[in-house]
């Protein structure tokens, strides 16, 4: 399929992000010791004040990358509220893609039936963006949203 | 009591620590203070006249904003911070009225060419905010100074309003349960689609997560710096909801947009400062509420909690507030709570097949086969593709596997028409729950004498506590104390536990959960003859539940919990000479709820010692009763036998020999 440059350059890997879909501590000790750190991820790309970072700028989400690090950020669970045709994450890419009202049916019957391609690679962020915009090019009535991703 | 009112400061405050008596380094912004020129304090000088006149040092705003707090024990004033470039005075620590000078001043500073941010006004946007908004003078003499990185972040971030956020624990995470707070801005014209794209404020130790044993020691010490971060609401509810299986609790704050930009504000400066993490003084939950306080003058929430800030009590101040602070509350499932839901609506038959799916031993398309009608296989999938993801994150799976099989499942899947499955019952809230804090006397007989128990525990919930609000089958203490005092004799010390956990986790068709428990501090295992003893113990178990209901008592379903723990002790001996002993186990207990108000507990144990053949069984059972929502009565039977086949002359010096006692009581228990 062809891939559009602009997609392929959407790179989110450069946020010094591309978050595994599984990733965690586990065992007992930390289990036992939690509780004296209280949510333990304080994730330093969104400190407060921080400066740049990657693709956030004190905190918040440059917004050119706001749909990559969402997709990113979500991967899993977009994958299954796609093939389900229904979940928050997917209200929230059409949100976030500005889908409007009359529109986000289609948007959803189009995701749950290229299910296959734009998630058949579902660690890689770039691959899932690009091929999503690629599904939505193809389709008249969606295309209008395509640049968004 | 002096001994409780330490116990009291060690050990209710293990959650993450705000850890403000500083250590400066690293510090984002240049030194403290900012010389004041000449013109500036002549032109200042009206301000400074009236904020003397309105006496704005003693504002409570004032206070909060510059974190000035009595020390609980020496009681001294002086700000949580002591990072010399959160004040611009150099007595700024301790003394509020100096500092406000200083500060007015230093607000009142030219425009800086460069590095326009680095202006006080933008370093301090709350203080120079509040104190526009009290003094005419200043309001009249201050120029705004342009703050670009500072606007950027709040225009990026759009408040108009604040949710508090408290994800809560799951099963078999006792530690959890502790809780943690956090705070979403929600964004003007934010929609139930966007909410995930709202950004959080939250505080914590910025730490390296993978490593697990260091993490918990390094968190424990306070090696961490705190972070205040903005991330994304996604961000933290997959954390929460996927990666930690936690229900999240939102409690949508009715907080102005005005209000929620001077929290922001507020949230700002914070950021600037280093704070070391650990476990003394205020913590994260505690930063929670001094935001608010920030954000609503006339809030005193913090002020609320001088020794203690466990999460889940600042909820319950929260939504106790006089001025209704809290309009609506909204409660997101999961993935564990999910599953279980779901997990009801599966026939036996269809619960094996996604099993089977999810371990690979079916493949996807023969679900197809089961049913003429859609909407079966459609659930079973589901079903099967979150349980893979349950199982992933668990660590249970290697993630590349997990990864193909969930891209098969939901591969079928898509090919089927939506299906509604319904939502996830909503739990009582976490606010209803009881204090963490427990008092208890009972009066009975020990070892045929009669006498008097005491027990005091800072926090947080046990077995025998009413288990609304908290998580099942989960019990973690801190700092527990046991006495009792029989007739003509002294106090003596029956237990005193740092940690005491307890994780009861039943298994199920699709969660083969291992509960478990550990525990360490001083305990009398041996009998009243015997000293208590330094102790640490733990060890495995199983757990089941079954729901059934009993004619008799038509209070509808009883619900039972029966467990099998290997229970592991390691224990100062009481032979002199010895050192430890190790002693290990079967302990087998269950627990019953009769009605929502009465539970019973009852275990019996035998441990083999490896010291002089020490054998030790204990018989036990209790039984609770709840009163009102402070007050418990509890009762308790217990049963201990010690024996001794060992040399046989200091077995008997020790008093070890075919030694059996009986405990009988009845008592009060009191939450604060």
């Amino acid at each position: 399929m062809m891939v559009p440059a602009a997609a392929m350059a959407n790179n989110v890997g450069s946020c010094g992000l591309g978050s595994k879909v599984f990733e965690g501590q586990r065992g007992i000790a930390p289990q036992v010791l939690a509780i004296t750190t209280n949510g333990t991820s304080g994730n330093q790309t969104f400190g407060i004040t921080s400066g740049t970072l990657g693709c956030t700028q004190d905190g918040v989400v440059t917004s050119s990358w706001k749909t990559a690090m969402f997709i990113d950020g979500n991967k899993a669970q977009l994958a299954r509220d796609a093939a389900s045709g229904q979940g928050e994450t997917l209200d929230a890419l059409a949100a976030l893609l500005n889908v409007s009202v009359e529109d986000k049916a289609a948007f959803v019957a189009l995701t749950k039936a290229r299910h296959g391609d734009i998630f058949a690679s579902v660690e890689a962020t770039d691959k899932i963006a690009a091929e999503l915009k690629a599904a939505l090019m193809s389709d008249a009535t969606l295309a209008k949203y395509a640049p968004a991703v | 009591m002096p001994v409780q009112s330490a116990l009291l400061w060690v050990f209710t405050r293990f959650c993450c620590a705000l850890m403000l008596f500083a250590f400066s380094t690293g510090s984002l912004w240049s030194a403290p203070g900012v010389p004041v020129s000449k013109g500036v304090q002549v032109l200042g000088a009206q301000a400074l006249e009236q904020v003397e006149q309105l006496q704005l040092h003693a504002d409570p705003m004032w206070t909060t904003l510059l974190h000035y707090n009595k020390h609980p024990v020496t009681r001294q004033n002086r700000s949580l911070s002591d990072d010399a470039s959160f004040f611009f005075s150099k007595e700024g620590r301790t003394n509020p009225d100096v500092e406000l000078k200083a500060t007015l001043l230093a607000l009142m500073h030219p425009q800086q060419a460069i590095n326009p941010d680095d202006h006080p006004q933008c370093r301090f946007p709350a203080r120079y905010f509040w104190l526009k908004s009290r003094s005419s003078e200043f309001r009249r003499l201050a120029v705004d100074q342009p703050c670009p990185r500072f606007e950027a972040w709040s225009k990026s971030i759009n408040p108009a309003g604040a949710t508090l956020i408290f994800p809560s624990a799951y099963v078999n995470s006792p530690a959890s349960m502790f809780g943690h707070t956090l705070l979403r801005i929600d964004a003007v014209g934010q929609t139930e689609a966007s909410r995930l794209l709202a950004y959080t404020i939250n505080y914590a130790a910025d730490a390296n997560t993978n490593d697990g044993i260091s993490f918990a020691i390094k968190g424990l010490l306070g090696m961490y710096p705190g972070l205040v971060s903005s991330a994304p609401y996604y961000a933290k509810v997959r954390e929460y909801s996927d990666l930690e299986s936690r229900d999240i609790w939102e409690y949508k704050l009715n907080l102005t947009p005005d209000e929620t930009l001077q929290l922001l504000r507020h949230a700002w400066e914070i950021g600037k400062v280093k704070f070391d993490y650990w476990f003394f003084d205020e913590n994260c939950s505690f930063l929670i509420l001094r935001l608010l306080d920030v954000a609503r003058p006339g809030l005193t929430l913090s002020q609320q909690f001088p020794f203690t800030a466990i999460p889940a009590d600042t909820v319950k101040a929260v939504v106790k507030q006089e001025s209704k602070l809290v309009s609506d509350v909204t409660f997101r499932a999961s993935t564990g709570t999910e599953l279980n839901h779901r997990a009801k609506r599966l026939s036996p038959k269809e619960m094996n097949m996604a099993i089977a799916v999810a371990e690979g031993q079916l493949k996807p398309e023969q679900v197809l086969e089961y049913s003429a009608s859609a909407n079966e296989p459609a659930e079973i999938l589901e079903f099967a593709d979150r349980l893979v993801s349950f199982r992933g994150y668990k660590g249970k799976l290697e993630s590349e596997s997990a990864l193909v099989r969930m891209g098969r499942i939901q591969g079928i899947r898509s090919q089927l028409p939506f299906v509604d499955t319904g939502q996830a019952d909503v739990p009582v809230r976490p606010e209803v729950a009881h204090d963490s804090g427990r008092l208890g006397l009972s009066v009975g007989s020990l070892d045929g004498r009669s006498a008097v128990f005491a027990e005091f525990r800072p926090s947080y919930h046990d077995l025998l506590d009413p288990e609304e609000g908290y998580a099942r089958g989960a019990q973690i203490r801190f700092g527990d104390v046991s006495a009792y005092k029989r007739t003509h004799e002294d106090w003596k010390l029956n237990r005193l536990l740092f940690v005491d956990i307890i994780s009861v986790a039943p298994r199920q068709a699709w969660n083969k959960a291992l509960s478990w428990k550990v525990r360490f501090g001083w305990e009398r295992t041996l009998g009243n003859g015997i000293a208590a003893a330094p102790t640490v113990a733990g060890g495995p178990g199983l757990a089941w539940e079954s729901v059934f209901t009993l004619d008799k008592l038509s209070n509808g379903p009883q619900r039972v919990m029966g467990y099998a723990y290997l229970e592991n002790q390691l224990i100062r001996s009481p032979v002199p000479g010895d050192q430890w002993m190790l002693g290990s186990g079967p302990l087998l207990g269950l627990l019953w709820d009769v009605n929502p108000s009465n539970r019973l507990q009852a275990e019996v144990l035998h441990q083999w010692y490896s010291d002089q053949s020490i054998e030790r069984s204990k018989a036990q059972m209790s039984w609770r009763m709840v009163l009102d929502r402070q007050t418990n009565l509890i009762s308790s039977a217990e049963s201990l036998r010690v024996d001794s086949n060992g040399t046989g002359l200091q077995a008997a010096q020790t008093g070890l020999t075919g030694r059996s006692e009986q405990k009988l009581s009845i008592g009060f228990q009191r939450y604060f």
